[in-house]
């Protein structure tokens, strides 16, 4: 079997007729972590609510084989199913929806669409404990309203949560840092390091250099303007750190 | 000019209504009520309080009698699980094989039928200040009704679950439930009208209810028939220190109306009116309702919330009067709506009308479409979309869900949301 998560080959995508994606290319196998850093503005996110099947975008061309499924074709509830996971820059707040109750739910129809079992309540509970205990995630907020009047790091905590409870294959982080301190900031990812395997990979998306002295990357690529401009290990963060951006607009590759 | 063409009106909706005339259990009555009927007149599209309400769904159609229609009996199956006294009114006659009320102390129930003559004098006292057309038409043709009696200091800890069921089609039933709370007393009644074999039936409903100083009663409601008119009148009474609770919830029926009138006549009392509507197909869904807060230092909270689809037009006129010397008054009013098609419609009308200087009183509306955003995160983590949308409405009704404490009656209502 092959050891490639996800392939995106020359994938470009539109909103209201202005192209924001401009022929991405990007290969993640298994058990590796991948960064793609980038100014505002570039496509990260956009990159990141495409591969997640947020209707909003045009595709234009492109493919993106997801485990050998034709991710593009497939419903946001499919990809799920299929093993893909966003953790959002900005969790939605839903009242009167309960954090466990939903997850429950997400998790047997999950098991119902790969011919599972249903989960019981037992297992499912004590899934619940050992999961949250990972991230750190207060007890009062699992039976809470997802994500209603959550601190900004109790958000991101229970996104980590989430993904922990679903086991993706492929979990992709959407500036999972932002509006973090340093110690929500290494709670968070030590709860990704601690779910990390050879079977499965992340991409982190993200601004700054600081998520990944904790979050260590294989690989680090930069988006700039639609396209990965370019692409190299660690180090590359480090050094987009001390330059910014600027330097590789002067510096093209081809 | 005009008068004769409205004398017209009331001789052709009467026609509607002529087989049924023999069925009333108050025969002595119909003369006057009949006056007063023709006095009142029905109401039309001019009518500021009817204008949304197609009552010519209503004023075309001819009913026959329930007691002559060939009587399906309801399979109890269909009922929620509740183990409490039931009371099942089948097309307008009690179903003495469904019906079943525990004999305890201070609670006295009895039905008009059996007891006209000593229950005549106890109704309508609340009802002929608002001189509604429709309250009269039930007393003018009233089949049968229930008198609840709960006596001074009793609570009674099960509720009373009454059903108002309709098994026929082209039937008008009218039906009146009547409840007398003495002293700290207290009580909870269930109430269902449902009916899947209903069609072109109409149930003329009127409960009136008298909430003597420091009593309690909790009302929950629900309303489920198949191409049914439903016109629910309320006329509640409260005393002082007196508690009142209602929560209705309307699911489905050609055009259903409630029409919710409370007189808060003591001080400190507690009002609390809680609504759900769900409105489905060519449906129409009337919420109406009144507070009166005629004496100082009271609260009343009301609460609507409406999820409308398709060519469904539901409305919401919630109205509070605070009158003069009703000083402290605190009247909180909230209704919230998602429309789920192009094609569904919402009027909504919050009043306030105050004339006390000093109290607390707000109200809002709001009518929006189902949180896109929230859509998405919930079918990205793996919850199909009909399911999500399933989960953010019951999420929008859950805090009026939570109102009711009887918990399968709750689940039951929860059920049959969507």
């Amino acid at each position: 079997m092959s050891d490639t998560i996800i392939k995106i080959k020359n994938l470009r995508c539109e909103v209201e007729g202005q192209e924001i994606l401009k022929g991405l290319d990007l290969e993640v196998k298994k058990g590796e972590i991948h960064a793609i850093m980038g100014p505002n503005g570039s496509g990260k996110s956009t990159l990141s609510s495409v591969l997640a099947g947020k209707e909003d975008y045009e595709i234009t061309s492109g493919t993106v084989d997801f485990l050998g499924n034709d991710l593009l074709e497939l419903s946001p509830e499919e990809r799920s199913w299929k093993g893909l996971f966003l953790a959002f820059q900005y969790p939605v707040e839903i009242p009167g929806v309960s954090n466990v109750n939903f997850l429950r739910t997400a998790l047997n129809e999950r098991n119902k669409f790969l011919e599972k079992e249903q989960i019981s309540a037992k297992d499912f509970l004590a899934m619940v404990k050992e999961k949250s205990e990972l991230v750190g995630l207060n007890n009062k907020l699992k039976n809470r309203s997802v994500n209603e009047g959550f601190s900004g790091g109790e958000k991101k905590r229970n996104e980590i949560f989430q993904m922990a409870m679903l086991e993706p294959k492929l979990s992709i982080l959407d500036e999972t840092d932002s509006g973090l301190d340093i110690d929500a900031l290494k709670i968070v990812s030590d709860g990704v390091n601690q779910l990390k395997s050879s079977e499965k990979a992340t991409i982190v998306i993200t601004h700054y250099q600081r998520l990944l002295d904790y979050i260590v990357p294989d690989f680090v690529h930069v988006l700039s303007d639609g396209k990965i401009i370019k692409s190299g290990d660690k180090n590359l963060a480090l050094k987009l750190e001390e330059k910014g951006y600027d330097w590789l607009k002067t510096d093209v590759p081809v | 000019m005009s008068v004769e063409i409205e004398f017209d009106m009331e001789k052709e909706v009467l026609k509607s209504f002529e087989n049924l005339t023999q069925s009333s259990i108050f025969p002595s009555n119909q003369e006057k009520e009949l006056e007063k009927l023709k006095t009142i007149g029905f109401p039309n599209r001019n009518s500021e309080n009817w204008k949304y309400t197609k009552l010519s769904k209503l004023y075309k159609k001819k009913f026959t009698d329930p007691k002559s229609a060939d009587l399906k009996v309801f399979p109890i199956s269909k009922l929620p699980n509740i183990s409490a006294s039931t009371i099942v009114l089948e097309n307008g006659i009690i179903n003495k094989h469904l019906t079943c009320v525990d004999q305890t102390d201070g609670l006295e129930i009895s039905f008009f039928s059996s007891n006209s003559s000593e229950i005549e004098s106890k109704i309508n006292h609340t009802t002929s200040k608002y001189e509604d057309a429709f309250t009269c038409l039930n007393s003018y043709l009233l089949n049968e009704g229930i008198y609840i009696k709960v006596k001074k200091n009793t609570k009674i800890t099960q509720p009373i679950y009454i059903v108002n069921v309709v098994t026929n089609s082209g039937v008008a039933v009218n039906s009146r439930l009547n409840l007398e709370l003495e002293k700290f007393s207290e009580l909870t009644v269930l109430q269902s009208f449902i009916g899947p074999n209903s069609s072109s039936s109409f149930v003329n409903h009127v409960t009136e209810a008298h909430l003597s100083e420091n009593a309690s009663l909790h009302i929950n409601k629900h309303q489920d028939y198949k191409d049914v008119i439903n016109l629910v009148s309320e006329y509640i009474h409260q005393d002082s220190n007196s508690s009142f609770t209602i929560n209705t919830f309307s699911y489905s029926g050609e055009l259903i109306r409630n029409g919710l009138n409370v007189d808060v006549d003591g001080q400190n009392c507690h009002t609390e009116l809680n609504g759900v509507f769900t409105v489905n197909n060519n449906d129409y869904i009337d919420n109406h309702t009144l507070v009166n807060h005629i004496q100082p230092n009271c609260q009343s909270h009301e609460n609507y919330k409406g999820i409308i689809k398709d060519k469904g037009v539901g409305v919401f006129n919630g109205k509070v009067i605070v009158h003069k010397d009703a000083q402290k008054i605190q009247a909180y009013q909230n209704n919230n709506n998602i429309l789920l098609s192009d094609y569904s419609k919402i009027f909504a009308k919050p009043e306030l009308e105050i004339y006390a200087d000093d109290v607390k009183c707000s109200h809002g509306s709001t009518t929006g479409q189902l949180d896109e955003e929230a859509l998405f995160y919930l079918k990205s983590r793996g919850v199909s979309s009909n399911t999500a949308k399933k989960l953010l409405l019951e999420g929008f009704i859950g805090e009026i869900a939570d109102k009711i404490s009887h918990q399968n009656f709750k689940e039951y209502i929860i059920d049959k949301l969507i």
